[in-house]
């Protein structure tokens, strides 16, 4: 019998703890979402995810984590994780495992660009202007990548500069 | 014989009639939706295309279940009138029973944006495909009450506008060196 009961306490310890982790998830004040999707490797977004300007790189699968202030709810820092790939002559396959990379900063929210000033930009802001880079807000699960002209980045017929929300 | 010359006359004018409506794709469309008036100056606003993902796109478009569904290469040709500017016809392609010609429109507005253009497109009488005007290159695919499909870490929904074809080689040369866009 207390064989029976201690496995009844386990199991129901370890479901407390699992909801208590998917909570925790889900309701993490200090991340304002984790957007991801996968672009083109245009020369404008190669310094950000360290891809040399004349190295073979297709596309470039993006996760980037928007931190803010749980509090004030206004913005910290972000984290970007990135795999890159080429596309391999002679299979036109996409070259694997790719090659990864990593950056954080900080991020701002801007409004406003040069055409049109009512929209709401995310810019991950670096000390090398040339690195930073803006989203438009198209929606709470919607950004998509702007020029330096703050105009969308145009993708190809396989991929788009679109980024959606994947968590939270 | 007067008769039978001028029968022949008619036959070949409807002979060459009907021969030239099919080597112009833009002079009669086959479609979803009757087009009832015909534009003689249509001219192609714009090409767009996509690789989407799938299932939102199956449900919101009662395009069937299909779980082995993830991608769909999808894209759009818009036709206006080289005068007016005015919208006249669409031409779909990956898009299931929902590929082909039919009529489009231009809106103001969404629930959330009263100044977004939407062009609307007339998939049947009662179905239509909304895409939300982000720039004169970018669309954005909305559902029927006109919100953003979201995508995933693989896709989008979002169509770019297409440059003109070249060979293989050349795009995987573009591609691979990020000046695609």
């Amino acid at each position: 019998m207390k064989l029976l009961q201690s496995a009844f306490t386990i199991i129901t310890l370890s479901a407390c703890v699992a909801l208590g982790d998917r909570e925790i998830i889900s309701t993490d004040s200090s991340v304002l979402g984790v957007f991801a999707g996968t672009t083109p490797c245009g020369q404008m977004i190669r310094p950000l995810h360290k891809v040399p300007e004349e190295t073979d790189c297709a596309l470039v699968q993006w996760r980037l984590t928007l931190y803010q202030d749980p509090v004030s709810l206004k913005p910290t820092t972000y984290k970007l994780s990135s795999v890159n790939r080429f596309i391999v002559k002679g299979t036109n396959m996409y070259s694997e495992p790719g090659t990864t990379s990593e950056a954080e900063g900080k991020w701002t929210i801007v409004r406003g660009t040069k055409t049109n000033p009512s929209v709401i930009t995310y810019r991950l802001e670096s000390d090398k202007p040339e690195k930073s880079i803006s989203f438009l807000k198209l929606g709470d699960s919607l950004i998509h990548l702007l020029d330096n002209n703050g105009r969308l980045m145009i993708g190809n017929e396989s991929f788009s500069y679109t980024l959606s929300r994947v968590v939270n | 014989m007067k008769y039978i010359t001028s029968s022949c006359i008619i036959y070949l004018c409807f002979f060459l009639t009907a021969a030239n409506t099919q080597t112009n794709p833009a002079a009669i469309p086959t479609t979803n939706t009757p087009v009832v008036s015909q534009t003689t100056g249509s001219a192609v606003y714009g090409v767009f295309a996509g690789r989407t993902p799938c299932q939102e796109f199956l449900k919101e478009y009662n395009l069937g279940e299909s779980s082995t569904c993830v991608k769909r290469k999808m894209g759009v040709t818009l036709y206006h009138d080289s005068v007016t500017h005015q919208p006249t016809i669409y031409e779909t392609w990956g898009m299931g029973k929902w590929s082909g010609k039919g009529k489009w429109h231009i809106l103001q507005g969404t629930a959330t944006d009263p100044q977004a253009i939407v062009f609307k497109l007339d998939l049947d009488p009662n179905t239509f495909l909304y895409l939300l005007k982000g720039d004169e290159h970018v669309l954005f695919i909305l559902d029927k009450n006109k919100n953003f499909l979201i995508g995933n870490a693989d896709h989008s929904y979002t169509l770019n506008r297409e440059g003109n074809k070249i060979p293989w080689d050349q795009q995987l040369y573009l591609i691979n060196k990020g000046s695609s866009e």
